[in-house]
């Protein structure tokens, strides 16, 4: 087989060679692949992470380096299997040049060792699970979204300074976007002086919450909520309906209150305050054109699904201009996909740090009304937030990724 | 014998990884835990007939599904265990390629497919099947009608374990969404969808299910709704299932003797 391969290696290597290449009539198109959940408990998701894709690839006329560009959407079902089954036909059979998307931690995971397999150059445009730019780094993909516990860090230490809340009890979806993102609240919160003093871990896919809020701790200072798609549609009604709101203030991860949900929400989710590397309501020129053009497209207020598979798009692109189209070259294009910077995407500007995962500005938000409407009003920014926030990247490192029990919780 | 299809490939999944160890112990490895699994359960669902059985098996799926979702040492949790290596045989090919991993599991099937028909034609298979058609006829009879259901269940728990083996080595990764109950209601189907009391059946369901999941989907994000149709219309034209209603039409129109328990 091996034996094999090599000669058919070289033949392709021969034939490359000598073909004219300079001049030549152009390849034919470029091929992406998009990974993303369709249908189940995350669909909402997966509309508005490949709308915010195609239109930026629409913006340029679906054409980077004079090829055209075809997109090729697949379903994931939100299961790991499922995406590695699609991941197997797009390399196998379409022969994808590159592959973008993907929203679970449990998926990104599943599909790291495949991307290496297939030499698969690959941008995580939301999968945001610590380890795949921490310790267990994949070298044919790159991030352009975020690490679950990277907006969190800066926020942990804002909210006991600046909120003053000293006990806090977490309320996560139990799967490593839910523990990474409450260990990286806990741990610059307790750092700083707080204490969480609670730890509940609802499944995911959790309708009823009931049976975790009659639980929560009366005399904390706060609730920190982590909710992921369909978990963030129910959450705050229910919150409010146990007569919590009002006693204790509500906080927690960015997802838990993306825009993608706010046409379904009301007053229950007005005054939450959540950390995330983008808001709708950031007030730069590129911003608020991101969001006008979107919402005449697809009639709503994109949230950070929106804006991390729009930027993932340019992201492409650039690499791609980068390469001067050519992306068979896969060692080259992996390497112009690491070196991309983006000054002015709508979430701000964006680089990568020699882990691949994006150096990017951190936004404290406040849910408030407005016309009727529900926006994430930016009220503190971050600039510049590394994935290891003010630890040394060797050090952070040694410690083990954060999951159910670590930080331990040493106040509960 | 649902839930130890997805309960083993944990053990033949962390197995090779952490160990090193190779296929020829993660087979037998993998089909005896499923056996032993499906002696326990066995004793708990077999204690009930019907409809309960039914639900005390998905039941005790739950439960297995916790357990990997909890168990976070032995399982990872919900990220599952990736990166598990395709087996080394000592073949002139490599299993790492789609192809010969296709055969290889084609080779699986048909050996399964073999000894389960030698099973049910033996008479300790045709003693089932006349257990499936009448207990109490049977019991008359003088068969000990429990001991031989419960032997079939762990026979089929160790099929089960077998199918999880390749399943594991097939996608590399297995995760606590193999063991959810959605998984489980789908082998269900599959079942019912092909032909339940045939050995056809099921694998002609479930190749309908994973073409309808993997390719439908391609060309429409409303692969659900066919799916669901498909369904319905077997509840309503076919409740016997495709093959069942297969033999069914074979025997009205008498074209031959076939019989229902191939």
């Amino acid at each position: 087989m091996n034996k094999k391969l090599i000669v058919s290696l070289s033949v392709v290597v021969a034939l490359v060679m000598s073909g004219p290449s300079p001049g030549r009539a152009q390849k034919g198109p470029i091929k992406l692949g998009f990974l993303t959940q369709m249908t189940g408990g995350g669909a909402a998701v997966g509309k508005d992470m490949s709308n915010g894709f195609m239109m930026y690839l629409e913006e340029i006329g679906s054409q980077i380096a004079g090829r055209k560009v075809e997109v090729i959407i697949e379903d994931t079902q939100g299961d790991p299997a499922a995406a590695l089954t699609k991941l197997r036909k797009l390399a196998e059979s379409d022969k994808v040049h590159a592959v973008a998307g993907i929203f679970l931690a449990n998926e990104g995971y599943a599909l790291a060792p495949k991307v290496d397999e297939y030499q698969m150059p690959t941008v995580w445009a939301v999968v945001s699970a610590d380890d795949l730019t921490q310790r267990k780094p994949v070298k044919w993909a790159v991030r352009s979204g975020w690490t679950s516990s990277l907006p969190n860090h800066p926020f942990g230490e804002w909210v006991h300074k600046s909120l003053g809340y000293k006990r806090v009890v977490t309320v996560a979806m139990d799967y490593a976007f839910g523990w990474e993102q409450v260990g990286g609240f806990q741990r610059t919160f307790e750092e700083a002086g707080g204490q969480i003093v609670q730890k509940l871990w609802p499944p995911l896919g959790t309708t009823d919450f009931g049976p975790y809020l009659a639980q929560i701790k009366r005399d904390a200072d706060a609730v920190f909520a982590v909710m992921v798609a369909a978990s963030a549609l129910r959450f705050p009604k229910q919150y409010q309906d146990a007569g919590l709101k009002a006693r204790l203030p509500l906080i927690g991860g960015g997802t838990s209150f993306d825009e993608f949900v706010f046409p379904s929400l009301g007053d229950e989710a007005v005054g939450a305050i959540t950390p995330m590397i983008y808001s709708a309501a950031i007030d730069t020129p590129v911003n608020r054109r991101f969001v006008k053009e979107f919402r005449t497209k697809y009639g709503k207020v994109p949230g950070y699904y929106a804006e991390a598979s729009y930027t993932a798009a340019r992201w492409i692109n650039e690499a791609v201009k980068a390469v001067g189209g050519n992306v068979e070259d896969k060692e080259k294009f992996l390497a112009a996909l690491r070196r991309v910077e983006i000054p002015d995407a709508p979430r701000g500007p964006i680089k990568l740090d020699a882990y691949a995962n994006p150096i990017e500005t951190v936004y404290v938000r406040k849910v408030e009304k407005k016309d009727g409407e529900l926006w994430n009003t930016v009220i503190q920014t971050f600039p510049a937030v590394s994935q290891f926030w003010k630890y040394k990247p060797e050090e952070f490192l040694k410690q083990p990724v954060y999951d159910r029990n670590c930080p331990a919780c040493k106040y509960c | 014998m649902r839930l130890t299809s997805a309960l083993e490939p944990t053990a033949s999944a962390s197995w090779p990884r952490d160990y090193g160890a190779g296929f020829w112990i993660t087979l037998p490895a993998g089909v005896l835990l499923a056996v032993a699994v499906a002696a326990i359960f066995g004793l708990v669902a077999l204690r009930s007939t019907g409809v309960y059985f039914l639900m005390i098996t998905l039941a005790l799926g739950m439960v297995v599904w916790g357990l990997a979702h909890r168990w976070v040492t032995m399982t990872q949790g919900d990220n599952g265990i990736s990166a598990i290596p395709r087996p080394d045989l000592g073949l002139p090919w490599s299993l790492a390629h789609s192809i010969p991993f296709y055969y290889f599991a084609l080779a699986g099937f048909l050996i399964s497919f073999w000894i389960l028909l030698v099973i049910v034609r033996s008479p300790f298979g045709r003693t089932l099947v006349g257990i499936r058609e009448s207990e109490s006829r049977m019991r008359t009879l003088g068969y000990h009608v429990w001991l031989h259901k419960y032997i079939g269940f762990v026979i089929a728990g160790g099929f089960a374990g077998f199918a999880g083996v390749l399943w594991a080595y097939y996608n590399g990764f297995v995760s606590p969404a193999d063991l959810q109950l959605a998984t489980s209601v789908e082998v269900l189907l599959m079942v019912a969808l092909g032909g339940r009391g045939t050995l056809l059946g099921p694998a002609l369901g479930a190749t309908i299910i994973v073409f309808l999941k993997n390719l439908v989907s391609v060309y429409t994000h409303r692969w659900l709704l066919i799916l669901g149709a498909v369904y319905i219309a077997t509840i309503v034209y076919a409740p016997e299932g495709i093959v069942g209603a297969v033999i069914h039409w074979a025997r009205r129109t008498r074209t031959g003797p076939l019989r229902s328990e191939a």
